[in-house]
């Protein structure tokens, strides 16, 4: 640092400039009390967040894995079919029993013979009742029945046997191993309901599925100006949107599902602005004017709205864990069009930097020549079938943007974090 | 640093709000002055003084006692006004007018009549980069070598705008003061 000297000019400025101390704004000291106030844990917040999503993809995994390892999808047709066998096979011998199933020749002849016999050792013939005493030729020729048929269903337990003496084949399946899980055959890529029925009623399969689905998130936004490195954080966007997608389940991968979707959403933003601020920190004593910089933040407040049209495109795994239930994950990527957007800047604290950052975006938005922007979506939900052509569905929606907003002489980056529900209703043509 | 600063300091970093209030009412006059200085208008040395205290604040734990609190203070709203009047304009020094620095010479009755306000508003008319770069030099004491770091250039210019700035401060100052005349005449 130089010395003045006394007759300097410099000195003169100096003295008068120090001179000049006018009583600041009240408003100056209200806005920097205010600044001052204990600031919320955002920290926390997604601490919680994350843990939420954590403790609900558990919570779906394990429904799942029960629902897997109770093989519920195989359990009505196993009754049907057990039903069916006690309704064909006569019980055992010694026991007097009524003969519900439709007999055979032999046994038929067998049956004629005893009823004459009968007819003329014990009159009178009783006719409300037909009782059939076998003898031990027909119990040896029931109970062989009876074994083979057993070993049958033993052996093939695809073969069904259903009321109408019908064959119903369902088509092999391979072992699967998903995450690690070595899924049994059994229990694992099992036919959805609609499917079965389809093959009952002999009608070709439908693999198309319309999905109209709503989804209400929340939206933390990072905006960084490309020209003046300014960074500023929105929190806690309300986001909606309405979506149609058509979805079309692949033929030879059952689990496996590919979407195109349009819909619009609405962006509602009641926001606190953050902005970081670069501070100088200095060491008075040596007279180096700067040791080191740190970051502070700095809030304003104001509101946005925004209406976008979208495009997306998805993959999803469905993974069928009972007759009704499957649990679903799927992902994709969506491009958007703007077509409104309003904004208003102010608030308790009317900063300047952070105002002129609101004002920044509000030019670049409403002057906005043109937008590049990619949008990540990750989905789960759990899908309930009510009917062959009816499911409602219901999960967890998250996503994370990047869009990159020019004008004629700025631009700036954006990232979005969503999180959220959704639910929908799926109609199977 | 006295006994009394370190205390309020102490009671500051605590978090006590009439502490916190005290410290802001020590020295706000004095930093609205310097924010003034580096300011286009009342709007922004009060949006620069703002954005000075809340650093103070949210600093003050980073000071460690070996100076003054007032000289700390001071660098921190120099280098927030600095921050301001980067973030308005790019290039500081980018349309700065042509100045014959040779006609320069500030009457020395004028300078002894000039008032503390009067300064401050003739600083304020000066262009961004002359306002930096004399601000610094002539009223922070900074050396030119530190100037050209604090605005990113080079001693030599700081040294050239420094001149530049100081000769179209007294065209300014004399320029009122004739304005000054003929209104009492």
């Amino acid at each position: 640092m130089k010395e003045f000297d006394k007759d300097n000019w410099e000195l003169k400025a100096r003295q008068l400039a120090d001179a000049f101390q006018p009583k600041p704004d009240d408003s100056v000291w209200l806005n920097v009390e205010a600044a001052l106030k204990p600031k919320k844990n955002r920290r926390g917040i997604f601490f919680w967040l994350f843990s939420f999503i954590g403790v609900a993809g558990v919570v779906c995994g394990g429904v799942t894995l029960y629902l897997l390892n109770t093989g519920d999808q195989y359990q009505g047709l196993n009754k049907q079919a057990e039903n069916s066998k006690i309704e064909t096979v006569v019980a055992n011998n010694n026991s007097s029993e009524v003969v519900k199933s439709v007999p055979t020749v032999t046994e038929q002849k067998s049956e004629q013979v005893a009823a004459i016999k009968s007819t003329t050792e014990n009159s009178p013939l009783n006719t409300q009742e037909r009782k059939v005493i076998p003898s031990k030729k027909q119990s040896e020729i029931i109970e062989l029945k009876t074994v083979v048929k057993n070993n049958e269903l033993e052996e093939k337990p695809d073969l069904i046997i259903t009321e109408s003496n019908e064959l119903n084949i369902i088509e092999p399946i391979n072992p699967f191993v998903f995450c690690g899980l070595n899924f049994k055959e059994s229990e694992w890529r099992t036919l959805p309901p609609d499917i079965i029925l389809n093959k009952h009623s002999g009608k070709k399969d439908s693999r198309w599925m319309l999905l109209a689905s709503v989804s209400y998130m929340k939206q933390h936004s990072v905006l960084k100006s490309n020209d003046t490195n300014q960074t500023f954080e929105k929190q806690n966007a309300n986001y909606y949107d309405g979506s149609l997608h058509l979805i079309h389940q692949f033929p030879k991968a059952r689990n496996l599902e590919l979407s195109f979707g349009l819909g619009f959403y609405e962006l509602n933003q009641n926001y606190n602005t953050r902005k970081e601020q670069t501070v100088s920190v200095f060491d008075t004593t040596s007279g180096n004017p700067l040791i080191s910089t740190d970051k502070y933040t700095d809030y304003s407040t104001g509101s946005e709205f925004s209406r976008n049209a979208f495009v997306d495109f998805g993959i999803g795994i469905p993974i069928i864990a009972s007759r009704n239930f499957s649990w679903n994950i799927s992902t994709g990527i969506r491009t958007e069009y703007l077509i409104k957007y309003t904004s208003t800047s102010g608030g308790v604290i009317p900063n300047n930097f952070a105002n002129l950052g609101i004002n920044y975006l509000e030019s670049i938005s409403s002057n906005e020549q043109n937008r590049i922007y990619l949008k990540g979506i990750l989905n789960t939900s759990i899908r309930y079938s009510l009917s062959r052509h009816l499911a409602i569905q219901s999960g967890f929606s998250s996503s994370y943007s990047l869009t990159d907003r020019y004008n004629k002489s700025s631009s700036i980056h954006q990232r979005d974090f969503n999180f959220g529900l959704n639910a929908g209703v799926l109609y199977r043509f | 640093m006295t006994e009394s600063d370190n205390e309020l300091v102490q009671l500051c970093l605590k978090e006590n709000a009439l502490a916190q209030k005290r410290l802001y009412e020590l020295f706000a006059s004095k930093m609205n002055g310097v924010c003034y200085r580096y300011a286009r208008n009342g709007e922004d040395a009060r949006d620069i003084l703002q954005e000075g205290f809340i650093k103070v604040f949210t600093r003050l734990k980073s000071f460690k006692g070996e100076g003054p609190l007032e000289a700390w203070i001071r660098r921190i709203m120099v280098n927030t006004a600095l921050d301001f009047i980067k973030a308005r304009s790019k290039n500081l020094f980018e349309d700065e007018e042509k100045i014959d620095v040779k006609n320069h010479a500030t009457n020395p009755e004028v300078m002894n009549k000039l008032q503390s306000e009067d300064l401050v508003n003739c600083i304020s008319k000066l262009p961004e980069g002359f306002k930096a770069v004399f601000n610094l030099y002539a009223i922070e004491g900074f050396s030119h070598k530190e100037v050209g770091e604090m605005l990113g250039i080079t001693e030599s210019t700081s040294r050239s705008q420094y001149t530049r700035a100081r000769t179209k401060l007294e065209q300014i100052i004399q320029q009122r003061f004739k304005v000054n005349e003929y209104e009492r005449v």
